[in-house]
């Protein structure tokens, strides 16, 4: 890190001339850690057993993830209509869902990708577990739209395969688009965090007693050894991959809007779906992140690796994405006013004054516009209780945006003759837990067997790996807090 | 619970054939008696499978693959399979997949018949339509008439015969009956009884003068639930015995309807809807239009079509009648009819509460004079006689008789009624009662005739019918299984006498006996002693036919008929008289001849003197309507799963029989108003007699303040006790609220909300357009003005041109269709549809559809492939709507947006009620095509919007983008489930408000959601009723209108073979053969939808708009021709043609809440 001189702020001449003091910059990894500990830290959790607690969540998601998987075959041997699905809603909770999570997949590589680009250094003490979570999430994401069809067994005519019926797919689809659109995020994803892994892998090998773990985990480390040559053709695959994910994050979610963007129902039919699922996602994803990011770092000790300024940061992000959306949200009444379509207009009048669902949309507008504002606040950034709760209100209310957006449109469309109104069935409810199940199992066996943070990356950002590092210069500077007279900043 | 099918093979009918007596290989009737009488439990593995219960190979089976399926659980999950079977040896005649069709008819409800075209495949009568050769109908259907071939292949209907309700055989019946028929013969016929239904058979009416020939004592009776008796009666006061008035709709411009529904339920012929239609086609501007004045308690399908409606509780209608007839002479000075109005005593009070009754009253009674010998009024059969006595005598004073109704001479003979019946039963005499018909009287009856205990009181009680899970015959001491009329011979005759012939489509599926086989069986002198064991009849068919000699009986009776009324000259004229009477179905002039009558004014005057008038309802002591149901009429047709499902016109409820009440008496009565939760409130009715009913209640716009209307016809009892699977556990019984004294409207009801709510199925929650310009009005002088107004309203007004980046055209200015020579489209006359339904059931009998049960219609997964919308146009604040309140969501009548109570309700008493069919608009842009992921949804080359359904995956996103929601998703596999049961094979009780969890509906309903653990069952005899040119589509798949793409092709095939033939009469060699494109062009408007032709008013209309001369380009080319969300720019196939209203303009002019509401529906939007 290259010390500063502030040449401007030179304290006066009258006195002895005293040595310019440096200003600090924030650590990213608190209280001086060494490598040492931080691979003792990181794989530790591997390596030690896991605490009561993740037992305590683990047996019950394992059990909701059951549950999810006998509803599905309960939903393929008897028929779509386990579910509320119905005339005029011909997508329900199902499509509500799969929205919900593939928005929730973009925060992880958003932070891997994006962030790495932008030189963003405090992104390595998250991407791992983000990661992880876009992955799981959209493979959550991923059973609905394959598994809401009516004929499941058919869903192979998705898929771009030569048959005997030469019909090929309806590329003017956007839900075509979508199956190209997610199963592409899906595998750049699984292929970036794998690629991520490999360094940590070796080094989990190398720390592992002769046995099966040592064989898998060396299986997997594809013969790493942390030489030279292997991390400058990493970093080189590293980037382009990164380069390669970028796009795909604004794609992903710009595709799923098409869905609704490109049809000609009034309150899907707009414009500003692409932008706006996208800024939606980053927002949900990033409070999925935090839900998930503050008790894992309360839990395995991890306050000096994912820091405040860790949390700080998320949380202004989620300011900025959800003022983003609010003003999303806004600019859509705005249009359907200004628009003089009488239709759409009206469809937006159903979601915001005597609609049948108007209440979703208020949960919505408090749970996502409302309820981040409290992040203009730096003591709220700060609490991590404050942080916590506005982060699951942003989970909920980034559900209620795509409740919202299906279930309140489909209801109340062209004809009035043909509005009915939706109500999901008990299988709805619990296939959406069950994947809640699906996703946690998932997530706390990423954490019982793959690091957490990633060891190689966080190393590099400790004073220690700048090669003009020089502990003298830095002994008597001062922090930002200091000059402010704040208390220090501790985690 | 119904047991588990395992379909065997069928037996094959040719090879080697393994038996083990000569008996089994004979099968005959007798060798079954023997087995069933010798090994009870062997019996079983002879029958039909879906006799047996379980039996040696079903039980093995069953082990069999419950070991398989422990074993391999998903061993057995694979893509469903099919097999296809074909004929070994060919059928003279049939060509699989080819339909044939022959004429019939069907007897009607309040006597008369429905002539009909049945189409059969392969032996199988499969559709009906009606018979345009026929005079008293214009090719058209009712929805009775076309869900009445379900009840062919109900699965419940009445198989065997019944002696006290335990099964016993045809030999042991007529074994009994001869033993009975030599007794009463001895006795002259003392004791005997013949009760008949209202069908009105040449034949029938010959064998019961011959069976009261051999049984002088014996005594006919004749009974329906619902007749026509009090016009009868009042014909006869007026004009003497033997009068019938037949009305004759397109010779009047005048109509005033006093309660009588003629263009819905009581409609006099198939014909009647289109002839009163064709007065008011308004294809031209300067087209004359008919004006149709309705006074009525409820909206009917009659009251959506007038021009002017005035809304008054039955019982005040006689009130309103006076006034028109002061009016009516006044105009005309006509000092009978003054006379006679005179001499009716009402109270003083008003019967409606407009401020503009006089008004209304005394113009329509100009309006009728002024129209003298082109103007009649009608009265609804439910009204008193004095009423139809005081119709009489204005329409003698408008001149009608001999113009718009005609008299007519018929035959009539003397019958007694079900109370004088009664009455000597219960005196003990009357020992042998035979019943013949549809009727159930132990349901039905007057409550005060207590028909149940003068049944009781008969010692033999011989009911027959199609159905034998009724009241009646349960408490009968034999059942006959009767026929089906597409299983029978017999003959009808219409209102206006039109002889018309009843030809069996098929040999009786079970063991039926037909009216005429049962009345000749009857008058047939009595067979010394049956022989014990009956000869073995010739050669009969294995498949449970009739014996020979017995299946002539109906025939040779009918052609016996049928000789007496054609007269031939000798034998060879007689039998090709017969042979055009079965095809034609009919027998030319055979209508009854002109009455000399005239009306007697002197008793008219002295018969409207004993009217008895009532005070008007007020909120203490309603008034009550029972009337029947527009889906099973008297009860007759609860089985009929069609007929159930389908919406009523007007309330839009399907399942039950709810109680109506105006928008004014709900906000009195605190009740709740709108159904968008699909609860209603639940209201105790107490009549003065002491009689109590339960029912939900719902608000009907336009219907009289203090009044409910109720149906009847439903709550015919539950599992052993009820009418069969789907009947049973729907509606309310309402029956016994009917007595002599006030059988159609009962004065002085108490109600009471019980707070109570409970689930009812309606498939339209919404009522208003919201200010959607969706089906069009205009006064016919606004169409004289503006001819097109219809394509400017609303938003298409404002609409800019559209413009494509596509060409239409190639670059030689070609247009660019791939088929130059059909071009499909459809339009539908909105100014003609009443909204009767009828053409949804046609779908539904063509296009195989499924129906779903209450749940999952209160879910809204109905099936439809054409759905009726009904509007009310709002009238707001007093009739003056203001600017900007187009779009009003809290403002909708029946249904505040806001839910639950407290929402504010405007008064909309007196809405005008408009009609809009919806089914696949079928759009050249269709916006459901580029949404399917997989191409299952393409467009054809002659402008279809297709549905593959063996590539849907069915991701359903086709239903969501399409603007006119016309797809319909199989949510269940309902081809192969029943989806009326519960798990445990009990009837799911509908009427239970569901168990709610958190808000969410329970979690196994019924046997759909059990999937592979419920019973895959469709019964046997429902598969014999799908068309089999149509796909019977399974769970997983959208389905929607195909513009019945199977007669299409059917056409294009038989148009090539034509155009082939054409060729070869050229003289041109194969290889020669020049076809050009236009000589492969279906000939002009011969290929016709389902819809269409079930139409009764002709409002639809399909065909090739590719073709100049047909019939639906002129109807696009028309001014009034629009499409609905034109905006959207779909450019649907299917348009519509804006409704034209013809008010009066004397009385637009003094009312101006009438001016601001007939014919305005839209003209405020813009």
């Amino acid at each position: 890190m290259a010390a500063h001189t502030h040449d401007d702020h030179m304290p006066a001449l009258d006195g002895p001339c005293s040595p310019a003091k440096v200003l600090l910059r924030e650590p990213l990894v608190l209280n001086n850690r060494s490598y040492g500990w931080i691979t003792d830290r990181i794989a530790g959790i591997v390596e030690k057993p896991q605490p009561k607690i993740w037992w305590y969540i683990f047996i019950p998601s394992v059990m909701l993830f059951l549950v999810m998987a006998s509803l599905f075959g309960y939903l393929i041997s008897t028929g779509v209509g386990v579910w509320g699905n119905q005339h005029p809603v011909s997508w329900g909770w199902p499509i509500v869902n799969f929205v919900f999570w593939i928005g929730i997949g973009h925060a992880g590589t958003l932070i891997s990708a994006i962030l790495f680009l932008t030189r963003q250094k405090w992104r390595t003490s998250v991407n791992r577990a983000a990661e992880a979570m876009t992955i799981f999430a959209v493979m959550c994401a991923g059973l609905y739209p394959g598994l809401h069809v009516g004929r499941v067994w058919m869903a192979w005519f998705l898929a771009p395969v030569p048959n005997a019926n030469a019909i090929w797919q309806n590329f003017k689809s956007p839900l075509l688009w979508d199956v190209f659109a997610v199963s592409t995020y899906f595998t750049v994803s699984v292929i970036f965090w794998y690629l991520g892994l490999v360094p940590d892998l070796a080094t989990l090998r190398d720390r592992c007693k002769p046995g099966i773990r040592k064989i898998l985990y060396g299986l997997f480390a594809l013969g790493w050894r942390g030489g030279n040559r292997q991390w400058s053709h990493y970093e080189m695959a590293y980037l382009l991959l990164a380069a390669l994910s970028t796009p795909l994050v604004l794609s992903v979610h710009t595709v799923v809007s098409f869905d609704f963007a490109t049809s000609i129902v009034p309150g899907w039919h707009a414009t500003i779906f692409p932008p706006y699922f996208v800024a939606g996602a980053i927002f949900g994803g990033f409070a999925m992140v935090l839900t998930l990011m503050l008790p894992v770092r309360k839990l395995y000790g991890l306050e000096d690796l994912v820091t405040a300024k860790h949390i700080d940061n998320m949380a202004k992000i989620i300011l900025l994405t959800g003022t983003i959306v609010g003003y999303a949200y806004l600019s859509e009444l705005f249009i359907a006013w200004y628009g003089g379509n009488k239709y759409e207009f009206e469809a937006f009048m159903l979601r915001i004054k005597d609609g049948p669902y108007t209440w979703a949309y208020y949960c919505m507008m408090f749970c996502n516009v409302i309820s981040p504002q409290i992040f203009w606040f730096k003591w709220a950034r700060h609490n991590l209780w404050v942080v916590f709760t506005v982060s699951m209100f942003v989970n909920a209310g980034m559900w209620f945006e795509r409740f919202v957006i299906i279930v309140t449109t489909l209801a109340r469309d062209f004809l009035p003759g043909s509005w009915d109104m939706y109500h999901p069935t008990w299988v709805d409810v619990w296939t959406f837990i069950g994947t809640f199940g699906f996703f946690m199992m998932n997530f706390l066996l990423f954490l019982r067997f793959l690091p957490v943070i990633a060891i190689g990356e966080v190393k590099g950002v400790l004073p220690e790996s700048d090669p003009h590092y020089n502990p003298d210069a830095l002994a008597g500077g001062v922090t930002e807090e200091e000059i402010r007279g704040e208390a220090p900043r501790t985690a | 619970m119904s047991k588990r099918i395992w379909n065997h093979p069928e037996e094959r009918q040719t090879g080697r054939k393994y038996w083990r007596s000569l008996g089994e290989l004979d099968d005959t009737p007798e060798f079954r008696e023997w087995l069933d009488r010798e090994f009870p439990q062997g019996a079983a593995m002879m029958r039909d499978e879906s006799d047996a219960d379980v039996s040696r190979r079903s039980f093995l089976k069953l082990m069999g693959a419950a070991t398989s399926l422990a074993g391999f659980g998903m061993a057995a999950c694979r893509r469903p399979e099919t097999h296809i079977k074909p004929y070994s040896k060919n059928v003279e005649w049939v060509i699989p997949g080819k339909a044939l069709f022959y004429a019939t008819s069907m007897p009607r409800l309040l006597g008369g018949a429905t002539p009909l075209v049945v189409t059969t495949f392969e032996g199988r009568p499969t559709h009906v339509q009606g018979n345009a050769l026929h005079k008293e109908s214009n090719g058209s259907v009712d929805s009775f008439a076309q869900a009445s071939i379900l009840d062919l292949y109900d699965p419940d209907r009445s198989k065997d015969f019944l002696k006290a309700g335990v099964k016993s055989t045809r030999a042991e019946f007529l074994a009994f009956l001869e033993a009975e028929k030599a007794a009463l013969s001895a006795a002259q016929g003392k004791g005997l009884a013949l009760l008949l239904d209202g069908v009105t058979s040449p034949t029938r009416q010959r064998l019961v003068a011959k069976v009261q020939a051999a049984y002088p004592q014996a005594k006919v009776y004749r009974y329906e639930a619902f007749d026509n008796t009090n016009q009868e009666a009042a014909t006869e006061i007026a004009f003497g015995k033997g009068v019938q008035q037949v009305p004759h709709f397109s010779k009047a411009d005048r109509i005033l309807s006093l309660d009588s529904d003629f263009l819905g339920l009581f409609r006099p012929k198939a014909s009647s809807v289109s002839k009163f239609m064709d007065g008011r086609r308004a294809l031209k501007p300067e087209d004359p239009m008919n004006r149709l004045y309705v006074v009525e308690g409820r909206y009917t399908a009659t009251g959506g079509m007038a021009d002017h409606r005035l809304r008054v509780p039955a019982s005040q209608i006689m009130k309103v009648a006076v006034d028109v007839a002061k009016a009516v002479a006044a105009a005309t000075g006509d000092a009978g009819l003054k006379s006679a109005a005179e001499a009716v005593k009402v109270g003083s009070e008003k019967p409606s509460s407009r401020e503009d009754y006089a008004a209304w009253v005394e113009e329509a009674g100009k309006d009728l004079a002024g129209k003298k010998g082109r103007a009649f009024v009608l009265a609804g059969p439910q009204q008193p006689k004095e009423v139809h006595l005081l119709v009489a005598a204005i329409n003698q004073a408008l001149g009608a008789f001999g113009g718009p109704v005609e008299l007519k001479q018929i035959e009539s003979t003397e019958t007694g009624t079900l109370a004088q019946l009664a009455e000597s039963a219960k005196k003990g005499e009357v020992t042998h009662l035979v019943m013949v018909g549809q009727t159930d009287p132990v349901y039905d009856a007057l409550a005060d005739i207590d028909w149940a205990k003068a049944q009781k009181a008969v010692k033999h009680v011989i009911h027959s019918g199609v159905r034998h899970r009724t009241a009646t015959a349960r408490a009968a001491s034999w059942h006959v299984p009767g026929t089906h009329y597409l299983e029978q011979w017999g003959d009808l005759r219409g209102i206006s006498g039109a002889v018309s012939v009843i030809q069996p489509m098929i040999l009786p599926l079970y063991e039926g006996v037909s009216d005429i086989q049962l009345l000749s069986l009857l008058a047939a002198p009595p067979v010394p002693a049956a022989p014990a064991v009956p000869a073995p009849a010739p050669a009969a068919p294995a498949n449970g036919a009739l014996p020979e000699e017995s299946k002539d009986t109906g025939y040779l009776a009918v052609r016996e008929t049928f000789k007496l009324l054609a007269k031939p000259a000798d034998e060879a004229a007689e039998a090709v008289a017969w042979t055009s009477f079965l095809r034609d179905g009919f027998i030319a002039n055979s209508e009854w001849p002109a009455a000399s009558a005239s009306l007697n004014a002197a008793a008219v005057a002295s018969g409207v003197a004993s009217f008895t008038d009532v005070a008007p309802p007020n909120a203490g002591k309603m008034e009550l309507n029972l009337v029947p149901c527009s889906k099973l009429w008297d009860g007759r047709y609860t089985n009929n799963g069609w007929l159930q499902e389908s919406p009523d016109p007007i309330s839009k409820v399907t399942w039950d029989n709810v109680a109506l009440v105006s928008v004014r008496t709900a906000n009195d009565m605190k009740l709740k108003k709108s159904l968008v939760d699909d609860d209603a409130d639940v209201i105790k009715l107490t009549l003065p007699g002491g009689a109590e009913v339960e029912v939900p209640v719902i608000v009907a716009p336009g219907h009289a303040d203090n009044s409910i209307t109720l149906a009847v016809g439903y709550g015919q009892g539950e599992g052993e006790n009820g009418p069969g699977r789907v009947g049973e556990a729907t509606g309310w019984n309402t029956y016994p609220l009917r007595t002599t004294k006030a059988p159609y409207f009962i004065s002085g009801v108490d109600v009471k909300k019980t707070g109570v709510l409970m689930p009812v199925a309606c498939t339209q929650e919404h009522n208003t357009m919201y200010g959607r310009e969706l089906v069009r009005e205009g006064t016919s002088d606004r169409f004289k003005e503006h001819a097109d107004f219809a394509k400017t309203e609303g938003q298409d007004g404002h609409i800019p041109q559209d413009f494509s980046l596509y060409k239409p055209n190639d670059l030689k200015g070609q247009p660019l269709l791939s088929d130059k020579v059909h071009q499909w489209a459809m339009t539908i006359d909105l100014n003609t549809c009443i909204g009767c339904n009828t053409c949804s059931v046609a779908c539904q009998s063509e296009n195989n559809i499924p129906i779903v049960g209450k749940r999952a219609v209160i879910i809204g997964r109905e099936m439809h492939w054409i759905r009726m919308d009904r509007y009310f146009a709002v009238d707001l604040d007093g009739g003056h709507r203001k600017e900007g309140q187009e779009f009003e969501p809290g403002s909708p009548a029946v249904a505040p947006a806001k839910h639950g109570e407290g929402a504010e309700v405007r008064e909309i008493d007196d809405p005008e009620m408009l009609f809009q069919p919806v089914a696949c608009q079928h759009c050249e842009a269709a916006p459901c095509e580029t949404v399917c992921p997989v191409n299952a949804t393409v467009h054809s080359e002659d402008g279809l919007n297709l549905m593959v359904y063996n590539r849907c995956i069915g991701t359903r996103y086709c239903a969501n983008n399409c603007p006119y929601k016309a797809r319909r998703f199989n949510h269940f596999d309902y081809g192969k489930r029943e989806p009326l049961h519960k798990p445990d094979g009990s009837k799911d009780n509908m009427h239970e408000k569901e168990s709610d969890w958190l808000g969410l509906k329970p979690a196994i309903r019924n046997n759909l959601q059990l999937g592979p653990l419920g019973e895959i069952y469709q019964p046997e005899s429902l598969k014999l009723q799908k068309n089999p040119n149509v796909t019977v589509r399974m769970r997983g798949v959208i389905e929607k209108c195909t513009y019945c793409i199977q007669r299409i092709e059917a056409a294009r095939i038989d148009a090539k073979k034509v155009s082939r033939t054409k060729a070869a009469e050229l003289g041109q060699s194969n290889a020669n053969l020049k076809i050009s494109e236009t000589d492969l062009q279906i000939k002009t408007d011969t290929v016709k939808t389902a819809c269409q032709l079930a139409c009764p008013a002709d409002a639809i209309v399909f065909g090739n708009m590719a073709d100049e001369k047909s019939k639906v380009t002129q109807m696009i080319n028309h001014p009034r021709n629009y499409q609905i969300l034109r905006y959207i720019g779909t450019r649907p196939r299917t348009s519509y043609l804006a409704r034209i209203k013809n008010p009066n303009p004397q009385l637009l002019a003094r009312s101006p809440k009438e001016a601001a509401k007939v014919g305005q529906a839209t003209a405020h939007m813009h």
